[in-house]
């Protein structure tokens, strides 16, 4: 019976993704005359080859790995030192401070396009890299992640670093992240597919085209000046290739989430 | 040298809470000193003061003619080996012992030498490059010990490191531990809980109660000679029998009343005890070792007696105990109970109060395993009156 439901579950969760990738292989009236056939007939990649060729698809991917790359590694690198600032050390208004980022995670993201716009354009960075990119580098979630992962960890491990002459942030180096790996690579993840996949903080801080990334791009694609006719193939093949890095990055990583304390102490 | 010291030495929680109070005490060079205590006691807190992990509200720490209270721990010249092993998780074992010699930037193949000489005392050379959660629980324990050897340091802290090993590997790093102390002879401070370890392994041991050093010496004194209610009951296993009683001068002598039993006392006993003469009528409390009881037929020479009913027998191969209701009051104050029963397990002091019957106390005699005495039979013990010691009930203090 368990396995029935979860079966279904499965299904009804695969199942728009297999169209996506059915679709992507057929032509443009064999998927507006079918859109829900799993076979395509004929099978065809002109999508692919659209893409790749009369559109701006290849400047797409780019702004999004430079994006994507930078904010998921300062992200990891500045939510860890805030998760561990905020776990560990002792310092007036942390309690104060925590309790702000537990009131950010509160607030929908949309509440503060207009803000976020406003500070893009004083600042000078609008329409540039910089406008895209420093935003989105600590998000509320991440520090929260890692707050509470630290606070797992052993404190006798610290203190045995502090005995062994250890800085602070030689234990936060060389003892205490690797022994966070687990949540570093759960915080890599979101990091990675958050920035690949956001859009909002795209449309306020910036216009180019050539800034434009893999999610505004798809997005014009579907209802923008190129979404022009149904075009399903291209719209679902451009779809496809977006979800191909974080479906990867996912299984490489989902081996190297485990417990990396172990053995640590006595447990 | 690395003699420590402490000097007026006290902590005080932001909630007020004062765990250690005007402590005083200085561990020599080479010395193996045990802080022990029931939980709470304040034992860790001191050892955490000489590690600096813990500030000190009042007074001093010395370690050799260095004043080391605003020193970072990784500057005073300790190493540490804690009650969960506190091992680096990702490193291997050769990475866990040079972890703190690469921080000092030792030259590699000097490290790599000193790291393997390490590994040779305590056994582990077959294992440097396993990481910790391939070892067994007694070899992590080892690599905490190397992890501390390997540094050299002026002093070793020890926090309970065998609480967490099996009762039989607890009795062989016990041994381990005092071999390696005896061939580095570096100062060492070990804190336990558990008052055999102090007892076989300390050169001095430290007793601690709520904070206050109660006794410092060598373990046989604390053992013959407690200077308190607590220090007594709390050293010795089985713990020493603690009833009250009535000192009665008869001219020249004197003896004890325990319930309806009269024991007279030797001239010996108070003639190194003048103190006791000033108790005549009045209540004291009479502590008995269990060695002290024995079957009326094996004990010469000067001994009372007392009468009661046996009720359990625990044979442990070389000897036996023997628990005997006796009619005697028992002493129950917080002194002999923080002594007896961990405090922090225990629900409250008046519900085992009250669990007691008033009237009646049950002594525990060690036997030899000859000894014919049988659950429920009724049995004459003799008491060696030369070895009694007699507490004042009020304020807990040695006679």
């Amino acid at each position: 019976m368990t396995y029935a439901f979860l079966l279904v579950l499965t299904v009804v969760f695969l199942f728009p993704f297999v169209i996506a990738i059915a679709t992507s292989f057929k032509t443009d009236p064999n998927a507006t005359a079918n859109p829900l056939g799993l076979r395509p007939s004929p099978t065809t990649t002109a999508a692919y080859h659209t893409l790749f060729h009369s559109q701006d698809f290849p400047t797409w991917i780019k702004n999004s790995l430079i994006v994507t790359l930078c904010v998921t590694f300062v992200r990891v690198f500045l939510d860890s030192l805030a998760g561990y600032a905020l776990a560990r050390l002792r310092f007036r208004g942390r309690g104060a401070a925590f309790a702000t980022v537990i009131a950010v995670m509160a607030v929908p993201g949309v509440v503060l396009l207009i803000p976020k716009f406003l500070i893009i354009r004083q600042l000078g960075i609008y329409d540039t890299y910089s406008g895209m990119i420093i935003p989105l580098f600590v998000d509320a979630a991440g520090v929260f992640i890692m707050k509470n992962f630290f606070e797992s960890i052993p404190v006798s491990v610290e203190e045995s670093a502090r005995i062994d002459g250890a800085s602070l942030f030689r234990i936060f180096w060389s003892i205490v992240l690797p022994m966070a790996r687990p949540a570093l690579v759960t915080l890599f993840i979101l990091a990675f597919q958050g920035s690949w996949n956001e859009l909002p903080q795209f449309i306020v801080s910036a216009q180019s085209t050539s800034l434009f990334t893999l999610t505004k791009g798809v997005a014009q694609l579907a209802s923008g000046e190129l979404g022009a006719g149904n075009r399903f193939p291209l719209k679902l093949a451009a779809s496809v290739l977006m979800t191909i890095p974080v479906a990867v990055l996912f299984f490489i990583f989902q081996r190297r989430i485990m417990n990396a304390s172990a053995g640590a102490v006595k447990e | 040298m690395a003699e420590i010291t402490f000097d007026n030495v006290s902590k005080t929680y932001g909630d007020g809470f004062r765990a250690v109070t005007d402590f005083n005490l200085e561990v020599r060079d080479g010395e193996f000193v045990v802080f022990v205590g029931p939980s709470g006691c304040g034992k860790t807190t001191a050892l955490r003061m000489i590690a600096g992990l813990e500030e000190i509200s009042e007074g001093e720490i010395r370690i050799g003619e260095r004043v080391v209270n605003n020193l970072p721990p990784g500057d005073r010249d300790v190493a540490m080996v804690f009650q969960n092993y506190a091992l680096y998780p990702h490193m291997t074992v050769a990475e866990n012992i040079g972890f703190a010699l690469k921080l000092r930037k030792v030259p590699k193949d000097q490290a790599r030498k000193r790291i393997a000489e390490t590994a040779r005392i305590i056994g582990l050379t077959e294992h440097l490059d396993r990481k910790p959660r391939q070892l067994s629980g007694g070899q992590r324990q080892r690599v905490a010990m190397g992890r501390a050897i390997v540094r050299e340091p002026q002093v070793f802290l020890m926090d309970e490191p065998l609480s967490n090993l099996d009762a039989k590997l607890r009795v062989q790093m016990r041994a381990e531990i005092s071999r390696i102390q005896r061939q580095l002879n570096v100062t060492t401070v070990y804190v336990t809980h558990d008052q055999v370890e102090a007892m076989t392994m300390g050169d001095r041991v430290a007793v601690l109660r709520r904070g206050v050093l109660q006794q410092f010496d060598v373990p046989q004194r604390l053992y013959e000679q407690p200077a308190n209610l607590f220090v007594a009951s709390f050293i010795g296993s089985p713990a020493m029998n603690v009833v009250e009683a009535t000192l009665e001068q008869n001219g020249d002598g004197a003896s004890l009343r325990i319930g309806s039993s009269t024991l007279a006392l030797p001239a010996g006993v108070l003639s190194t005890r003048p103190a006791l003469a000033g108790y005549a009528g009045r209540s004291l409390a009479v502590g008995i070792r269990p060695e002290a009881l024995d079957e009326t037929a094996r004990r010469n020479g000067d001994s009372g007696r007392l009468r009661g009913v046996v009720s359990a027998i625990e044979a442990l191969g070389p000897e036996q105990l023997a628990y005997v209701d006796v009619e005697a009051k028992p002493v129950l104050v917080d002194d002999v109970l923080e002594g007896l029963v961990d405090m922090e397990e225990a629900e409250d002091l008046a519900e085992i109060k009250s669990d007691v019957d008033g009237d009646r106390a049950t002594l525990v005699a060690r036997l030899d395993a000859s000894a014919r005495l049988r659950p429920d039979e009724t049995v004459e013990l003799a008491v060696d009156l030369g070895k009694l010691h007699f507490f004042d009930l009020a304020s807990g203090a040695t006679i």
